[in-house]
Parts: structure tokens; sequence; C-alpha cells
């Protein structure tokens, strides 16, 4: 014990001599302070975007001259078209349903729940389960003769089995169970942060319930319905592990298409190209939802 | 012709009775408040009318109709809530307008109603702005406008004034007299401010407990309390416990710091105020006075010393600490802080009360 | 119903509204159907609306738990091939996945991948969300946009931007690569949830630290550390969740040996699926349980050291 104290006498002498060193050169301290992380983030997250871009104006793997075929073949080919067409239907799909289903329940669960804390740990907690893992259940289910064809048929619903698994139904289920738990977490945030007098001010000033909805809490609550949307369109548009696994080779999506330039293809400068589109799309699909979102908020005034 | 007549109106939530057996007629273009402490049930009661609780049993009659079972969207009600509940997203007008819309009028008619109302909210120029763009007295005059442009048969009142700082609040009480006399709709006004439903109400109801205790003007009720309850909620009292030696008609010969004073009794109470029971004598600070130690020639002297004394303008309050506790005492009396005093009343004025202390 | 014009200013106004408000809007027959069948429908709503809402809370709680319960039931099904519902029940697949070298070697990684990738990402993140919350800096907004940016980039294109990027640079893809790009993915989450926190903070308790001689290093330690802890407990709970499950970037970076549990269930599915993977998916279901009765452990005992 008494060996240690000199040593963090030592110690703290060092810690105060450097902090007032680094106080009178605030550059110095933020260097001590960010070198790392930056470094990091750029290393192993920027320089890669940028390698990617660079690779996606390549003829081939390099060295090779510099080209916009790559990106040419991606938006004139029929095929990649298609693709990036059924992506942008599916994603579209997928959000209006989960924005729908998810609202409905966060709304249910803000002003009819008692016990709404617990229910939204039972909503998240599959959330935390694998991804594949959940995918590979809905496999088990959807599959030709599976779960829910022995349950539809032996409630006599259906007599044949109705074989969803490689459907684009399939594909929709699949981004649906993966997302409803996560687009209700910012719908009832924005739910929680509203104040209900508003409803019963609407209900008093005579609106019913539906109108009180549409013209008092959606308007209100429009910026958790934004990051909500944004939350569930950006990961579904580049998904390819939930088409891959329930869409099969009929339904294919713009994020399987890059993963098999890399994987089987190997014309990793198509791949990029596909990579960059896609990064544009979903950046731009973004700065729209948010100018959209404010502006709904902003407009809800002028009449309705 | 009563605008509201509630019936034995009772509220359970669970095991809690909020409100309890409560009846009261409110006329037509009267000004009434629901006054008692927090906790006394009358929010519960306002809900009830505007229809956002349904109560356990009783009737609530409005404008001749039972409304029990009806949506809040069907009543001909409108509330001021006491955080104003304005929308954020719309304008001031179109605040205003929100329940014209729901009721179907038409665009021209309802933008010359907005047009009148905010001037008789004195807000003329203010419909194009957002609530946060107003101040806290503008957001009021919103939340009425928004209410009474409906023309309901009654406005409720959820302490709304209750976030203003006093001169606003004082100015706003006035405001809200005009705009009633002016637009004669009836007003109802839930407050725990005895202060302010004294200085607004044409009638209050007092509540305890989801009980009513007394239901009349200010005046009948600060000069006639019925109970202990009422005689201490509605102005300052200082209380005495005292033994009944005899009772005649209304007036009480009771036992008290060693002397025997006269005090009145209500009718109601005098079944229960008898010889050798101990009752609690109620006396208002403007019925005692100060005088300095020199014999008075009273029956009842109490020796103290002037603990504080704070200057109201037009008197004196004194806080006197005694034997028998610390008395409040309206006087004009030229004693200071420390000085030693005797404290003498008019007893006649005081009221008795069953129950002791 | 209301005929009260008579206190207004202006009584020939009120009494026009009145024969004006009732038929304006729609007009007609069909306006009226219109607004009686509207009437109608809100209430039912007013009435029913509730056991509507509640009835949706309820199928959907079913329909995100009913796969998670037929894989555990499914992990002790008899055949080898993918049945409902199972023949005979047995145990032999948590035998066989205790006795699977492949199996193990995997969660063994996936395990040693999050333990070194989680703090590291942490760490990170605290750097990032203090310097921006408490320095004003050239820089300050790109470096948010930045270590938020993996969040919008999908999963996909930063995965191949990394094989990319290995593979440019020499690096052997394998085990490293694939605790860096797990640090990347976790980067957001940290900042944003640490940076919530330093955000709401209130600054003046480092400034009276600071005005009672304490220097930055003490103050971050005795006064902010203190404060922010629940956040950096949060924060590491949930980027430990995102390693044990990360797929994508994990799929792009690593090597034929290297593989973590969820790389090894996707070789496994593109074969054939044993109720091995069931039992594989018990062990994920019982990762995410113990993070949330972690989480409500470390909440709860915080609440009671605060109370004392």
């Amino acid at each position: 014990m008494s060996g240690a104290q000199p040593t963090v006498g030592r110690v703290t002498e060092l810690v105060r001599a450097t902090s007032n060193y680094l106080r009178d050169r605030p550059r110095l301290r933020l260097f001590v302070l960010l070198a790392l992380p930056v470094t990091f983030l750029v290393a192993i997250f920027v320089i890669p975007l940028l390698i990617m871009g660079w690779y996606s104006f390549l003829s081939d793997m390099p060295p090779a001259s510099l080209t916009l075929d790559n990106y040419a073949q991606a938006l004139s080919t029929d095929l990649y078209l298609g693709i990036i067409w059924r992506t942008t239907v599916i994603t579209i799909q997928t959000t209006v349903i989960v924005t729908i289903l998810g609202y409905s329940m966060a709304y249910s669960l803000v002003r009819f729940s008692k016990k709404a804390t617990l229910l939204l740990v039972l909503v998240i907690l599959p959330f935390w389960t694998n991804y594949i893992i959940r995918m590979y259940a809905w496999m088990n289910i959807l599959q030709s003769g599976g779960v829910l064809d022995t349950l539809l048929m032996w409630t006599t619903i259906t007599s044949e089995p109705l074989g969803l698994l490689y459907t684009q139904t399939a594909v929709l289920i699949g981004f649906i169970y993966i997302w409803l738990p996560l687009a209700t977490l910012p719908f009832y945030a924005s739910l929680t942060n509203m104040d209900p007098n508003l409803i019963d001010a609407a209900k008093d000033l005579g609106a019913g319930p539906i109108k009180t909805f549409l013209t008092v809490t959606l308007p209100t609550t429009m910026n958790g319905i934004v990051v909500g949307i944004i939350l569930v369109a950006i990961p579904t548009f580049g998904s390819f592990i939930t088409p891959a696994l329930l869409g099969g080779t009929d339904n294919v999506m713009i994020g399987m298409t890059i993963e098999d330039q890399f994987v089987s293809t190997f014309n990793w400068p198509f791949g990029a190209a596909l990579a960059v589109i896609v990064s544009l799309f979903v950046v731009t699909a973004m700065l729209i939802a948010l100018l959209l979102g404010t502006d709904l908020f902003k407009q809800q005034g002028v009449d309705q | 012709m009563s605008i509201v007549t509630v019936e034995n109106l009772v509220k359970e939530f669970g095991e809690l009775v909020a409100v309890d057996d409560a009846s009261f007629e409110i006329e037509d273009g009267e000004f009434v408040s629901v006054l008692g402490p927090s906790g006394s049930g009358k929010s519960t009661i306002l809900r009830m009318i505007a229809g956002f609780e349904e109560p356990t049993g009783g009737t609530i009659v409005l404008n001749g109709e039972s409304v029990v079972g009806v949506p809040p969207f069907h009543r001909d009600v409108n509330m001021v809530f006491q955080n104003l509940a304005l929308f954020p997203h719309l304008t001031v007008a179109d605040n205003i307008a929100y329940g014209l819309k729901q009721s179907g009028v038409p665009k021209a008619e309802r933008t010359e109603r907005i047009e009148e109302m905010l001037s008789v909210v004195d807000l003329r120029g203010y419909g194009d702005r957002k609530p946060e763009q107003l101040s806290g007295g503008e957001q009021q005059r919103v939340a009425l406008a928004r209410a009474i442009v409906n023309e309901p048969e009654i406005v409720l009142f959820d302490e709304p004034l209750a976030s203003l700082d006093r001169k606003l609040r004082q100015h706003m009480q006035v405001e809200l007299q005009r705009i009633q006399a002016e637009t004669g709709i009836t007003f109802m006004y839930v407050t725990h401010d005895q202060e302010v439903a004294v200085a607004v109400s044409d009638r209050m109801i007092l509540l305890n407990d989801g009980r009513i205790e007394q239901i009349g003007t200010p005046e009948e009720l600060y000069d006639d309390p019925v109970s202990k309850f009422v005689a201490d909620f509605i102005g300052d009292v200082n209380t005495f416990s005292g033994t009944v030696r005899n009772v005649v008609d209304d007036t009480a010969t009771i036992e008290l710091l060693g002397a025997t004073v006269e005090t009145t009794i209500r009718a109601s109470q005098a079944p229960m105020i008898t010889e050798g029971e101990t009752v609690a004598v109620c006396i208002r600070p403007s019925q005692l006075s100060v005088a300095n130690g020199v014999e008075s020639g009273e029956t009842v002297e109490i020796a103290g010393t002037v603990e504080n004394r704070i200057y109201q303008g037009d008197g004196v309050t004194f806080m006197i600490q005694t034997d028998e506790g610390r008395l409040t005492v309206e006087d004009e009396a030229p004693y200071d802080i420390g000085d030693e005093v005797t404290v003498t009343g008019s007893w006649t004025e005081a009221y008795a009360f069953p129950g002791g202390d | 119903m209301s005929d009260r014009d008579g206190g207004h200013t202006d009584g020939g106004v009120a009494k026009q509204r009145e024969t004006g408000s009732r038929s304006g809007g729609f007009g007609g027959l069909a306006g009226r159907l219109f607004r009686t069948v509207g009437t109608q429908v809100e209430l039912f709503v007013h009435n029913y609306g509730r056991y509507l809402g509640k009835t949706i809370v309820g199928a959907i709680i079913l329909f995100l738990w009913a796969p998670i319960f037929v894989l555990s039931f499914m992990s002790f099904s008899q055949r080898e091939v993918l049945s409902f519902p199972p023949e005979s029940l047995t145990v032999d697949w948590y035998i066989s996945f205790i006795n699977n070298p492949q199996a193990l070697e995997a969660l063994t990684t996936t395990i040693q991948v999050a333990v070194i990738a989680t703090p590291l990402g942490i760490f990170l993140s605290l750097l990032i969300a203090y310097s921006v919350s408490r320095y004003d800096f050239r820089g300050r907004f790109l470096l948010q946009a930045v270590a938020t940016l993996p969040l919008i980039i999908p999963l996909i294109v930063v995965g191949v931007a990394m094989t990319m990027f290995f593979g440019f640079v020499g690096i052997q893809s394998g085990f490293w690569p694939v605790v860096f790009a797990h640090t990347v993915q976790i980067v957001p989450f940290g900042t944003l949830i640490i940076l919530a926190t330093l955000i709401s903070f209130d600054t003046t308790l480092e400034e009276a630290s600071m005005d009672l001689g304490a220097n930055e290093f003490e103050t971050f330690r005795q006064v902010t550390l203190p404060a922010i802890l629940p956040s950096i407990i949060a924060a590491t709970l949930l980027g430990f969740v995102i390693s044990f499950n990360e797929f994508i970037y994990t799929y792009f970076v690593k090597d034929a040996r290297t593989n973590t549990l969820p790389t090894y269930i996707w070789d496994r599915l593109q074969h054939t699926a044993t109720p091995e993977v069931n039992v594989i998916s018990v062990v994920f279901l019982l990762v995410a349980i113990m993070m949330v009765v972690v989480a409500v452990a470390i909440t709860t005992v915080e609440r009671v050291a605060i109370r004392q």
C-alpha cells in the first residue's frame, strides 16, 4: 500500500500537468481526443466507400481504364431496370404496411394499454434475435406443406397446400416481420410525446375519433412517422438476405444482384456501380422524405 | 331555465370515490365556479359534463336532455383546457375554425365569425400566427375564442389561468367577465384558488373530498359558511375549541378560554350543538382586534407577542403568537414586531361548528 | 340546439348563421346520407376503437412470437427433414450441436469478435460524442455525419466496399477485418445514444466542478462519467447484440475459415438445413433474452443505488 501511494500521486500529478498543458492548446486537445476515432472511421469506412466509387468507373479489375460502361449497363438493361423496379415496389409495399400496422399498434399501446412498457418489450424482443434465424423460421412456416399449410388444411380453410415460400408474398411477409418492431419505436415515442389533451380538445370541438386522428394526431406525430419510414425503407431497399431466403430466383432484388457480383460472378466494378446507384437512391429518398415530412408538418394549417 | 342539471352524480375509479353524490343546477348565463382543494373531484365533474368520463351513477342533463352515454363530440359543450391544448400545427385562425368545420359551417361564414371572435378576445390581426408565437396571455385568449366561437350551451374552464402570473391573471379574470357578459354564454370555472373564484363567479360550488360542501354566492359562502371547512377555505379563520353551555334560537353561549361568549349558529346545525358538546369556534381575522397589554374589559383576552406584521395597503395583518397558537388579526393598530399585546374579538360574528377543533 | 345569439353585439349576423350552418358543406340527400354514415362510423369507432386497437396489438404480438415458438419447438423434433408438428421429441440435436466442433468454433468466434468490437466501438463513440458535444471546431458536423452514416448507407454497400478495400490494401480477410467491420457498425449507435445524454446533461455541473479546482480528467471521471454511465451501459448492450447478430459485413470481409454463428447458419441454409439450426436459433433467442434481463437488472440496480 505504502509503495502504491507515491505512484498514484505521480499519476495524478501527470494528469494535472497534461490537463493544464492541453487547456491552452485546444487544437492539440482535440487531436488527442479525435485522432483515434477519426483515423478509424476514415480508414475502415470512408476510404472503402471512396475505393468503391473508384471501382465503379473501372472497365475491369484493377489495373484497368476508366469508363462509364458499368452505369450504362445497369441503367439501360431491362434485367437490371426490372430488378430496381421490383426492389422499389417491394420497398414501398413493405413501408406502407409496416407503417400502418406499427402505427396502429403504437397508438393502441399509448392510448389504450395499461401495461404499455411490458407489451413494448414483447414487441422489441423478437427484433433482438438473429435476422437469418427469423427468416429461417418463416421458411419453415411458409414452405409447401409447412406450418402454415398444415394449420390451414387442418382447420379446413384450404384444401391444397399454398406453398407461399419463394413468392413475392413471402418476401413481403419476411420484411414486415423484420421491420415492424423497429418502426414501432419512433411511432411510440412520438405518440407518447404528444399532449393527450389535444385529442380531448378535438373531440370537445365536435370531431369524432377518426376526424380527430386525421386532423390532429397524425399531423402532430408526423416527425415520428417520417423517422419510422426511413428506418424501414432504407434497409429494405438494400436487403439481400430476405429475398435470397424467401424469394428464391424469381424475386431477385438489387441487394442480391450486388452480392452476386462479388460472391459468384466476380464482376467487382459492375457490383460497385450498382452499390453506388443504391446509395444514391437511398440518400435521395431520405432527403425527399425529410423535406416532405417537415413540409407536411408545416402546411397542415392551410386547409383540410 | 337551467342549462345544466346534475343529480346524484357519482364517479368511482376502482376503490377511489372521486365524486360522491353531487347534485346542483346551473342557470342560463351564469358564471359558476367549482372550487375545492386538489383531489376534491372538481375536474372529474368537469370531465363528466364534457363527456370525457362517464359517471358511475346519477344523471347529467344538458339543456333538458340527458347526456349520459353521449360522446364528447356530440355534446354542445366546449372546454378551455388547463394547458390550453391549442393545436400546435394549426394557425390561430384554424384553431378557432376547428369546431366550426366539424359542424359544417360554410367557409365564408367561418371566416366572418373568426374575425368577429378575434376582435372579441382582442387579438385582431393574429389569425395567421402559430400558437407557439404567442405569449401566455394571448394563448389563453385563443383557447377561449376556440371554445366560445361555437356558441355552446356552456363553456367549461379547467383552471386555465393557473399558469399566469398574478397581474396577468387578474387582467384575464376581468376579461373573462367582460366576454361572458358580452356573449351571454354560461361559464363553469374549475379552480382551487378561492381568490379567483370569489372574484369572477356569480355562484360557487365548494367541493371537499368528492362531496359538495356548499353552493352559493361568494358573499353567502363567506358570511354564512355551513361548515368549518367552508369557513376555512373561503377566507381565513382563527379556530378555537369551546364547550356549549346554552342554546337559544340561533345563539349559543359557549365557554371559551375560561370565559363565556355568545356566537351565532346555523339553523341546520342547531340539533348537533347542544349543551355540553365540544364545538369549533371560528372567527375571521377582521373580527379580531389588537390592543396593548392594558385591561380592555372584554370577557376574552388572549395575550401574545406580535410575530410579524404585513402591510396590506388598507390595513395591517398581524401574526400573533399566543398560548392558543398563532392568530391572524386584521387591524389598523400601530404595533410592531416583538410588542406584547392582547387580542380581543367580537364573538357574536364568530361561527360555531360541531366537532371541536 | 343552439339559438343563443341574444348576447351578441351583432344579433343579425348571428341569426343569419343559424340557417347557414346547418345546410352548409354537402348539399342535398347524398350529402346528408354521407354525413349520417360518417357519424355512425365515428360512433362505432368511439365505442369499439379500444377493442379494435387491443385486438391489433394482440394479433401483432402473436405474429411476432409465433415463428420463434415454432423454431424452439422444432429444435426438439426427431426427423432431419423440416416438419411440423414433430412426430416425437428429442434432445439429440442439442447433443449434436455441443459435439459439432464447427458450430462451437463459430460460437466462440462470435463471442470473441463481440467482446473486442463492442468496447472498441463504444470507446470510439464516447470520444466522438464527447468532442462533438463539448468543443466547437471546424468539421464538427462532418464528423457527426460520418459517424452516423453507417446507419444510413445500406449494409450491403458498406459490406462490398470493405471487401474491395481489404483486397485493395492487401489485408488478409479474416478475424480482424470482421472485428473492425463490427466496430464500424457499432459506432453510429454508440455515438447517438451517448451524445443524446451528453447534450441533455447539465453542463453547469461540469463548470462547477472545474470551478472547484478539478481538472478536465477529474471532472470527466467524477461528474460527467457517472451521469452518462447508464447510456454507456445501454450502448454497450446494444453494441454486443449488434455484433452478436451481425451478418452482412461479416459475410463480405471474412475468409473461408472464419465463421461467426450467423455466417455458419447461412452456410447451413445453403445446403440442407437440419434441426441443429433450430438449436442455434434457440441459442440466439436465449442471448437476446439474457441481454434484456441484464439491461433490466442494471437499470434496477442503478435505480436502487440512486435512491440510497
